[in-house]
């Protein structure tokens, strides 16, 4: 139930009737509220001195039908390595003489300390021709994804092509960057973060 | 001076709100003004209640939405109620406090009992089950007037109930707002677990309220940057494993994912172009990555950056005609803009820092961004021409902001603390309204949809 009185129209109202064209002109004061648009069908309801009424109103317009969306989701399942048991026992090998060479922050210049240990590296390679590699560059997480992704492509290549001014044959050499996305060290601190900025050399498989 | 101001009728506004409308519900309104023109005479016009946007005085709006008669009424409205609340636009009622319980849809509101808690938008409604389907209708009064604001109805089923609340608040949210709304869309985001050091990074999609979560890989290889084409059907995104990067489109509904091949083991940073034929990415090649732009149907690749510095984090404009990235080649990471053909290239960001990750507003209007400067993140937004920089957000790790589909909301990956690990989080472009999405665990590189059909 519900109180209609009739009300005043508001005087600083800007007349409709603008949109017609004519002259803006003020309601009467005595005016009573109009009826909603599209013709109600109002029961009026008298109780003993009170002035009330309960009025039907109109339908409410159509806002269209809403559909269930489909998602096609799928169950988790466990990773897997690439090496196979042959490699990893050489992987063990070239972990014994450095796998990994590390950068200071935005940088992909190699350290004296990061030649030597690719010097290293490059003698293991001449030892056991059959092997091929995989460098994978690293970035620490103050960066954002996608630029560090590119850094440490940067990073792989650097050492990639040392090792090949060392005399590795380039078909040897693959690179690829994993960014920010495989850190080594959780530490969220400056020690942790420099040992993230990191390249890491990876036998790939004999042949 | 508050504001929500009740402001006299004006023609501008209303043609303004009706050409946001959907057509169906256009021509039933633009009905009802003929109708009211006529009834009126030359009498006056109703005052119109709308959510004064100027951020200089900002007050929420206080609405009150009632419980919806009928089956999962109280639930649509618990939903309506979150998605306003989250706008910081509205002050939604507590219900406890209505004073006229459980109002008849097609009775008008005691709107006396109503201004008693200072209420001035009130939302009344109720579902009716019809064998599978079920019809929600609504009406929005503007109290104060006396007016009813907003009169519809959907048809759905009742499974669907929270989508149809999305629909609702929209409405809602736009005729009071005079924006288009925001809250039936989904984000496309990375779900993530396990330790730091072995992290597992599974595609996943939820509601832009952070409901009903479901993941679409699973955990094989780490996903990186999953965006939306522009229909929201589907999904571009990169894998990471052991061996590489390759970019995916998945198709949301079927399931069916395609990888984009040929490109070598080196590709990231996709988008979809506007019109949804084209991926433009990055690949690196010897330590050089440029930016690339890779045509769907005809499967043709074409370079567009050819220094030998990072080009990479690619976003085509909404008009398809420019296209920001980032770039190294001044010797930090800023932002650049240039032609879709790749030529005219200029620098967009000198701010102190370094700046990347840009990404167009659906309007074209502002470009966001991830600054990082002094040990700090940000998140910030600018004109297309590098002018008028505002910084919304800040700090341990911000990065990675995505437009909601109307231009007045961006989310973004944030770490409060070192260590603390990644959230969604929100805030309104004016810089106002940081919100945390209440998804439960780590989620990183959010992309929010388009509004949904």
């Amino acid at each position: 139930m519900t109180h209609f009185r009739p009300r005043l129209a508001a005087p600083a109202l800007i007349a409709l009737v603008a949109f017609t064209g004519a002259c803006a002109t003020r309601a009467p004061a005595t005016q009573p509220e109009p009826p909603p648009p599209a013709a109600p069908s109002a029961t009026g309801t008298q109780a003993a001195g009170t002035q009330t009424q309960s009025r039907a109103l109109p339908p409410v317009s159509q806002g269209g039908t809403v559909d269930q969306r489909q998602t096609a989701s799928v169950p988790a399942s466990g990773g897997t390595g690439f090496m196979d048991p042959n490699a990893r026992a050489m992987a063990a090998s070239i972990a014994e003489i450095g796998e990994r060479v590390f950068f200071e922050t935005d940088s992909f210049t190699l350290s004296p300390e990061s030649r030597t240990v690719l010097e290293r590296q490059a003698a293991w390679m001449q030892g056991n021709p059959g092997a091929r590699f995989m460098i994978a560059g690293n970035a620490d997480e103050r960066g954002t994804r996608e630029y560090n992704l590119a850094l440490g492509a940067r990073r792989a290549n650097a050492v990639r092509d040392y090792l090949i001014s060392l005399g590795i044959a380039p078909s040897r050499l693959e690179t690829v960057s994993y960014g920010k996305e495989r850190p080594i060290d959780p530490r969220p601190t400056p020690d942790g973060w420099s040992m993230n900025r990191n390249a890491q050399t990876v036998v790939l498989g004999g042949q | 001076m508050s504001a929500i101001h009740l402001h006299p009728f004006s023609m501008n506004r209303l043609v303004l709100d009706f050409a946001r409308l959907p057509g169906r519900v256009l021509a039933r309104l633009l009905a009802s003004l003929a109708a009211l023109v006529l009834l009126l005479g030359a009498g006056t016009a109703q005052a119109q209640l709308v959510v004064d946007l100027n951020e200089g005085h900002r007050q929420p709006m206080p609405i009150a939405i009632t419980n919806f008669a009928g089956a999962q009424g109280a639930n649509i409205a618990a939903v309506v109620r979150s998605d306003l609340a989250s706008t910081g636009l509205f002050a939604v009622q507590d219900p406890g406090a209505f004073l006229e319980r459980n109002p008849d849809v097609n009775v008008a509101p005691r709107f006396a009992d109503w201004r008693v808690t200072n209420t001035v938008a009130l939302v009344v409604g109720r579902t009716v089950v019809e064998g599978e389907r079920m019809r929600v209708e609504f009406r929005l009064w503007d109290v104060y007037g006396e007016t009813q604001m907003l009169g519809l109805e959907f048809n759905s089923t009742q499974d669907n109930w929270r989508r149809v609340a999305h629909k609702v608040a929209d409405a809602i949210y736009q005729r009071l707002t005079g924006l288009s709304g925001m809250f039936d869309s989904r984000v496309v985001f990375v779900a993530e677990s396990g330790p730091r050091t072995n992290r597992v990074k599974r595609l996943a999609v939820m509601d832009q309220d952070a409901a009903g979560p479901s993941y679409l890989t699973s955990g094989d290889e780490q996903v990186l940057n999953p965006r939306f084409n522009a229909s929201g059907q589907q999904i571009v995104y990169t894998a990471l494993s052991d061996r590489g990067m390759r970019l995916w489109v998945l198709d949301i509904e079927s399931g069916r994912r395609e990888a984009i091949t040929g490109l070598g083991n080196m590709v990231f940073a996709p988008r979809f172009t506007p019109d949804g034929q084209g991926v433009i990415f990055s690949s690196d090649s010897s330590g050089n990555t440029d930016i690339y732009l890779r045509n769907l149907r005809t499967r043709e690749t074409r370079r567009l950056t050819t220094t030998p510095a990072i080009d990479t984090s690619p976003d085509m404009s909404p008009d398809g005609r420019q296209v920001v990235f980032t770039s190294d080649r001044g010797g930090s990471p800023q932002i650049y803009r240039m032609n879709a053909d790749g030529s005219a290239a200029v620098r967009l960001s000198f701010g102190s820092g370094s700046y990347s990750t840009p990404v167009w507003s659906p309007d074209g209007r502002y470009i966001a961004f991830t600054r990082q400067s002094g040990g700090r993140f940000q998140i910030g937004v600018m004109n297309p021409d590098g002018s008028g920089e505002r910084i919304l957000a800040e700090s341990y790790l911000v990065e990675g902001p995505t437009w909601a589909p109307n231009g007045r909301v961006i989310m973004y990956q944030r770490e409060a603390a070192p260590g603390a690990g990644p959230e969604l989080w929100t805030v309104d472009v004016s810089g106002q309204n940081q919100r945390r999405l209440p998804y439960p665990a780590g989620a990183s590189d959010p992309a929010w949809s388009p509004l949904q059909d």
